[in-house]
């Protein structure tokens, strides 16, 4: 409108105000030394915004010297700053939702993947298994305490199964190529990468059951509630460099596949492939209250922990920071 | 600065800044619109959304099927707002949160079909129903995380909407206002300018018009300044000047205008009244006659003074209406001559030609008419015009044209008839000769153009029909005369003549000539029907109807009671012989007869001229004559189609009357052949009647005796052909067999051993046909007596070894000793005449190879057996088709086999039944060209330990040694009418040692034993006088006689007969035809007892 119309401009300039102002963190944190944090994360895809912030500088960029902490899955990376080893963890919300059952003293800042793909399980056709019933009696393998575990038991009952019907074998995330190999299981309930690279390893023989409407995967960072109450200025640096990675993500996809080939030692083609089943945002919503809740309410029914009551998990997630941060990210009430 | 410039300045800067205000304000308001759209759209997204979680919450809680369906509709209700929506927004930011929302939506929504389809599973799980209970909150938790999604997306469009709305709303508003400003700035200034300019200076210019207006036209008006007020002021006074001058000018012209006028007038008087044509000036409005002159006074037949002052209409016989319409012409010269009709003073009408022209006369305009008395001329034209249409009126219904060939000119003209007759439109007009060929046929243009060359030549007339060619192709005659008209110096110049149109002739000639020809026929017919028979009076009566309709083909078919066949009855000599050579049922159902048929169903004649485009065409058999054109008559009689009757390719088109002729023929025919049928069946009748009623009082009179003696009867008869048939083959076998001991001549040993197996042969067919007979009587019953398996089939091995050996095959026999030893309660000779049935076929159909005869048990209870035969050959084998008439009686495989083989093929069928009554079955496995397996499976109860073997004739050899030894000299009684029978037996008696005496009859040999002692009676059941088991009765009570022989030897073979003997006090049954063995093994059996 103001290019073609000058008169408009002279009138409506009148009426409009400049609100642009300069960025006060800039200038300020330059004088300042980093602060040194370390951060325990996965070489799964769902850690992807923790690798592309690393590689980046985002953290640098924020006046943060993060320290990586490399863990096979987000149990044991939460396990880390649990046992103080780690002050950020990249964890799914079922070990999130142990620990609230456990009373561990942490919480959880953003969320920073969901996914309703990554999870599925894994069967050998030779083992008689083509579909989701002739799981029925099988050995399968799922990893314990995590996402694994719910997915599992959440696809047995979309299918009229119970724990009771199958075989359950606990394993590794990292157990479950072998042991599909050697065949010591017929099925696993696993995540990607694996599920790509047994899938793959198996080929013809294999079969993958998704179901992408029982359970949305979400991926979160967690920290000690004591940590972030000290430090709130720490957590919003460390949230504005993830949102940072978000942005860089959603823009140059290609180049953050790369970034994640090199930082994981995975092929770049699988990453690919997988790339899709992932939804890198940075945000907070009503979402993972309600999730933690479901799966709380699961654990407790199928007697996966002594606890009887729902924990209260409005205090396992902490959105101050991240409304800080980027307001419109936070939709969950406090 | 002039006023019209500052107005310019003003107008330009308002419009300039419109022009920038306008485009702003419509994009302005267009972009408030799309938003406040794109708004409503998003509320409606979102209330559609809401409503369909409510639903969806409810079938939760509720589990109604009614709230799945209302969630249903809300669903599709979505679709329809997001296809809106897509193609309504926008901007990229809202596509991309509306495509959020979609995907959210359709996730909700699979997890809710999800849902239902698991609330259905609910419903009708058993005991894992916990699972599906848990799966269902699964689902719902689930669809709540993705209600989330669903609510944030379309929160935040809503948001992204409502925003766009206030932003354009602001906007919108601010340029309504700049707009609303300017205009109102423009309207104030522009007020401003003309109130004070224009009005104070108009003031003095108003004045100085008035003054003008009211004639002043010395008056200036007064003049400063140089605006255009000025520029006004000037062109007034100006303009006052010229107005001055021009007014004196133009009185100066009036006044010699006047003069001028004056003079013309008097010299028009002078010419109107003087002239000798009627004239007459007329008010045009009234019609008022102003002016009249004296040649219309004396013409009209009034005073002038009064022909002025009449009004027009008072002449003019026309209404009055009328007249001033006309008038209303001729002032505006619209049409200026007239053809009236005038009343003259006198009464008298006549006929006027009027010029009535507007004339300008002292400023009034009136009409100046000039009036002809054209009344003779008028009577003249009428008269032509009357005897013209005279002549074409008789020239047209008499079919009947003119025409005139001017020889000179080659012109040619014609009466407007002859262009109807030809069919030529007149408006091209008549050709000349040559252009004529083209109206006739090439025969009738040859005919022509010779005789009009001749006529030319010669002035010779002529006279013909012709056949002319109408525009459509149609030919219709025509008769044509020609006179050639001379000159003065005898040569021909004109041609003149008359063409008349004789179709309708023709026709009428044609149709009194068919029906005559129809009249004629349906009297014929009648006559023709005492001549012939029916078929060639139908044949006469279809060749007639072709006659009378042109037809080529014909037939007729009787449609029969149902209506549903037909059955074809005749066709005319000519269609059999010309035209159709197809193959025709003679019945045939009425829905796959052809489209003559049509007649049959529709229940009406059917008349086709084109069967090429029939509708519902059929096709036609092979061999049928091509179809042209048919006509269909149906005859119904109480309401039935009972006749078809139909002829075709006429070579005219079928008309009513062919169709009525077929109509009335057909009739005819019907009625007559029913009225031969009638008194034809009316004879046969009575005949019949009379016939029928002798037979039925002989009837009456032996019914009762017949009905009682009719099952007596069957059984008798079966018993007297069984008697009366073994009676001589006894006396035959009987001779044969006594010859053949008596002699050693070989060769008459040869002959007569083929007389014994002829005989032998002969025999076995009387036994099948009796045994049929029997089973067909459901006489057949079967023995219950003690026997041995093994010696069963010893003796058909005997009976079939020879053959065997004759023919040089190989005969297994698979009998296991167990079953050989079973001791058997039933009908040994039934189960022997089986299976030598089954062995003696397999013997006959093998030419070469194996006979196998197998038995093996099949069950073994305490109190019987069941043992399955088979009997299996390398033979001809049989066919399936064959297998299935085997057992059926009179149906031997074929007909030739029994030329071949020889045999009444009623063994097997006696063979099945005998097995059917033993509780068994018969039957076989067989492939034509590889052999047969014939099996039989029969039960039998199993007898005691001291069950004996029947007398066998295995031990025949033996008994005639033993009788010429141990019982020479033994006296026999032998009671035998039939004298050969006496022979036979009492040579067979007499061979080995016996004496016999003779009794002719039941009563002698009664007497015979009375008066002494026989050691055994031979008693022949069926004799004269006393039959035997009469005479046996009374012997048995003789002193003595309680314990003597007395044996049957009769031709009464049956079970029932050999019962009757037993119960009469017999001891044996011999049945005749006497086999020598079987007598003398039965006589050592007796006779041995007795001594022992």
């Amino acid at each position: 409108m103001g290019k073609a119309l000058p008169l408009c401009i002279f009138i409506l300039a009148t009426l409009a105000g400049c609100d642009k102002s300069p960025s006060q963190n800039t200038g300020q944190r330059s004088t300042e030394p980093d602060q040194q944090v370390t951060f325990a994360y996965t070489y799964q895809p769902q850690s992807t915004l923790a690798h592309i912030a690393t590689t980046k500088g985002y953290f640098k960029e924020e006046g943060l010297d993060v320290k990586p902490l490399m863990r096979a899955f987000g149990k044991e990376a939460l396990q880390a700053v649990l046992e103080q080893k780690a002050d950020f963890a990249t964890v799914a919300e079922t070990p999130v939702m142990f620990s609230g059952l456990k009373g561990d003293k942490i919480v959880v800042i953003a969320n920073i993947e969901a996914s309703t793909t990554n999870n599925a399980i894994v069967a050998r056709k030779t083992s008689g298994i083509t579909a989701p019933g002739d799981l029925k009696g099988k050995r399968v393998g799922f990893t314990a305490g995590t996402t694994s575990d719910f997915f599992l038991d959440s696809f047995l009952t979309a299918n009229g199964l119970t724990r009771q019907d199958i075989q359950p074998v606990a394993l590794k995330p990292d157990e479950m190529k072998e042991a599909m190999t050697a065949k010591n299981v017929d099925a696993v309930s696993t995540w990607n990468y694996p599920l790509t690279l047994i899938a793959q390893k198996l080929g013809n023989e294999a079969v993958v059951f998704y179901d992408r409407q029982i359970y949305t995967e979400t991926f979160n960072v967690a920290a000690q509630q004591d940590f972030v109450r000290t430090k709130p200025e720490t957590v919003k640096r460390f949230l504005r460099a993830l949102v940072k990675a978000e942005e860089f993500v959603a823009k140059n996809p290609d180049e953050a596949q790369t970034i994640m080939a090199a930082a994981t030692k995975i092929d770049k083609s699988l990453i690919r492939d997988v790339w899709n089943a992932f939804n890198y945002r940075v945000v907070l919503d009503q979402k993972l209250l309600l999730t933690l809740e479901d799966e709380a309410r699961w654990a407790i029914k199928n007697k996966l922990t002594d606890k009887t009551a729902m924990p209260d998990y409005t205090g396992y997630i902490h959105s101050d920071s991240l409304r800080a941060v980027r307001p419109e990210a936070v939709s969950t009430n406090r | 600065v002039r006023i019209s410039t500052r107005l310019r300045i003003i107008t330009g800067v308002t419009i300039g800044a419109l022009a920038i205000l306008i485009p702003v304000l419509v994009w302005s308001f267009v972009e408030f619109k799309n938003a406040k759209d794109d708004d409503a759209l998003a509320d409606a997204l979102h209330d559609n959304y809401f409503e369909r979680a409510s639903f969806r919450d409810q079938y939760f809680l509720y589990r109604e099927d009614r709230l799945r369906e209302q969630w249903i509709k809300s669903r599709t209700e979505t679709d329809r707002l997001l296809t809106q929506a897509k193609r309504q927004f926008q901007r990229k930011q809202d596509q991309a949160l509306l495509e959020r929302f979609r995907t959210s939506v359709e996730d909700t929504a699979q997890l809710f079909d999800r849902i239902v389809a698991n609330t259905q599973v609910m419903r009708t799980a058993g005991a894992n129903k916990g699972v599906y209970e848990e799966f269902d909150r699964r689902l719902y938790s689930q669809l709540l995380l993705i209600a989330i999604d669903v609510r944030m997306a379309i929160t935040t469009l809503q948001s992204s909407t409502e925003g766009r709305v206030q932003k354009h709303y602001q906007q919108l508003a601010i340029i309504t206002a700049l707009f609303a400003f300017t205009l109102a700035l423009a309207v104030i200034l522009i007020a401003q300018q003309m109130d004070r300019l224009i009005r104070r200076r108009l003031l003095p210019l108003h004045s100085g018009v008035e003054s003008i207006a009211q004639g002043d036209l010395g008056h200036r008006i007064e003049t400063n300044g140089s605006d255009e007020f000025s520029e006004l002021a000037l062109s007034i006074n100006s303009m006052t000047g010229k107005l001055e001058e021009l007014t004196q000018t133009l009185e100066q012209k009036v006044v010699e205008r006047t003069e001028a006028l004056e003079k013309s007038e008097a010299r028009f008087r002078h010419f109107f009244e003087k002239n000798k044509s009627v004239m007459l000036l007329i008010e045009p409005t009234s019609g008022a006659i102003i002016e009249a002159n004296q040649a219309a006074a004396t013409y009209y037949g009034y005073e002038q003074q009064r022909l002025v002052g009449m009004n027009i209409s008072n002449i003019n016989t026309l209404p009055p209406e009328d007249v001033a319409l006309e008038r209303q012409r001729a002032l505006h010269d619209e049409r200026n001559y007239f053809n009236f009709r005038h009343r003259l003073n006198s009464g008298e009408i006549r006929d006027v030609e009027v010029y009535s022209t507007s004339f300008d006369a002292s400023g009034k305009t009136l009409l100046f008419s000039i009036i002809h008395d054209v009344t003779k001329r008028k009577l003249a034209e009428e008269a032509l015009q009357h005897s013209k249409t005279m002549m074409e009126r008789t020239e047209s219904m008499a079919r009947l044209a003119s025409f005139e060939w001017d020889v000179d000119a080659n012109t040619v003209t014609w009466s407007p008839e002859m262009f109807r007759i030809l069919g030529r439109d007149p408006t091209l007009g008549a050709p000349n000769l040559e252009g004529q060929s083209q109206f006739y046929t090439a025969a009738s243009t040859h005919l022509l153009f010779d005789a009009v060359e001749r006529a030319v030549a010669d002035g010779t007339p002529y006279e013909f029909e012709l056949m002319t060619v109408q525009p459509d192709g149609e030919q219709r005659p025509c008769y044509v005369k020609g006179f050639p008209e001379r000159n003065t110096s005898g040569r021909v110049v004109r041609l003149a003549g008359l063409v008349q149109d004789i179709t309708d002739r023709k026709h009428a000639e044609a149709q009194t000539m068919r029906q005559a020809r129809r009249g004629e026929a349906l009297l014929r017919l009648p006559r023709l029907s005492e001549e012939m028979d029916e078929h060639d009076f139908m044949q006469r009566s279809l060749t007639l109807a072709e006659d009378i309709t042109g037809s080529q083909v014909s037939f007729m078919h009787f449609v029969n009671d149902d209506e549903d066949t037909i059955e074809l009855v005749a066709w005319s000599q000519r269609t059999t012989a010309e035209y159709c050579h197809a193959t025709f049922d003679r019945h045939y159902p009425v829905s796959s007869a052809g489209n003559w048929a049509d007649a049959v169903r529709q229940r009406a004649p059917v008349l086709c001229n084109d069967y090429a485009s029939y509708p519902g065409k059929m096709g036609l058999p092979d061999g049928h004559a091509q179809l042209l054109r048919f006509v269909s008559v149906p005859v119904i009689e109480n309401g039935k189609v009972v006749m078809l009757t139909g002829v075709g390719n006429s070579a005219a088109a079928y008309d009513e009357f062919d169709l009525e002729s077929v109509k009335l023929i057909s009739n005819e025919i019907w009625h007559i052949v029913q009225r031969r049928r009638d008194q034809r069946g009316l004879e046969q009748q009575k005949a019949l009647l009379e016939t029928r009623v002798t037979q039925r009082t002989e009837a009456l009179a032996i019914a009762t005796d017949r009905a009682e003696a009719a099952n007596r009867a069957k059984s008798q008869f079966l018993a007297n052909m069984s008697h009366e048939l073994r009676t001589p083959m006894n006396a035959i076998l009987g001779m044969t067999s006594l010859a053949l001991r008596r002699t050693t001549d070989p060769q008459l040993v040869d002959k007569l051993t083929k007389i014994d197996n002829a005989s032998h042969l002969l025999l076995s067919v009387i036994n099948d046909i009796l045994d049929i007979s029997k089973i067909e009587a459901g006489r057949l019953t079967l023995e219950r007596v003690s026997f041995k398996f093994g010696s069963v089939l010893e003796s058909v091995m005997n009976m079939v070894g020879q053959r065997v050996a004759e023919k040089g095959l190989k005969l297994f026999i698979d009998l296991p000793p167990e079953i050989a030893r079973l001791s058997l309660l039933g009908d040994p000779l039934r189960l022997e005449q089986v299976l030598l049935n089954l062995t003696g076929n397999a013997v006959k159909f093998t030419a070469q190879g194996v006979v196998t005869v197998r038995v093996m048990k099949l069950e073994e209870s305490h109190g019987d057996v069941l043992l399955r035969c088979e009997v299996q050959d390398s033979g001809i084998g049989i066919t399936p088709e064959e297998q299935r008439r085997l057992f059926i009686a009179f149906e031997q495989a074929d007909g030739s086999m029994t030329r071949k083989y020889g045999g009444t093929g009623l063994g097997l069928v006696i063979s099945r039944r005998l097995a059917e009554l033993m509780g068994g079955d018969i039957g076989l496995i067989s492939t034509a060209g590889q052999g047969s397996t014939f099996w039989l499976i029969v039960r039998f109860s199993k007898a005691g330990k001291d069950a004996v073997a029947p007398a066998a004739n295995s031990a025949a050899g033996s008994a005639e040694m033993q009788l010429k030894t141990r019982h020479a000299g033994t006296r026999i009684l032998l009671a035998e009418d039939e004298p050969i029978n006496q022979e036979v037996s009492r040579g067979l008696l007499e061979d080995v040692g016996l004496i016999v005496e003779l009794a002719e009859d039941g009563g002698v040999a009664v007497a015979m034993a009375q008066r002494s002692h026989y050691d055994l009676i031979l008693m022949d059941m069926q004799m004269p006088q006393m039959n035997g088991v009469e005479a046996t009765r009374v012997i048995r009570a003789l002193p003595g006689y309680a314990q003597t022989p007395i044996l049957a030897m009769t031709a009464n073979a049956f079970e029932e007969d050999r019962k009757l003997c037993i119960d009469a006090g017999m001891d044996d049954h011999i049945g005749k035809p006497v086999a020598p063995e079987v007598l003398y093994a039965t006589l050592v059996k007796w006779l041995n007892r007795t001594r022992d």
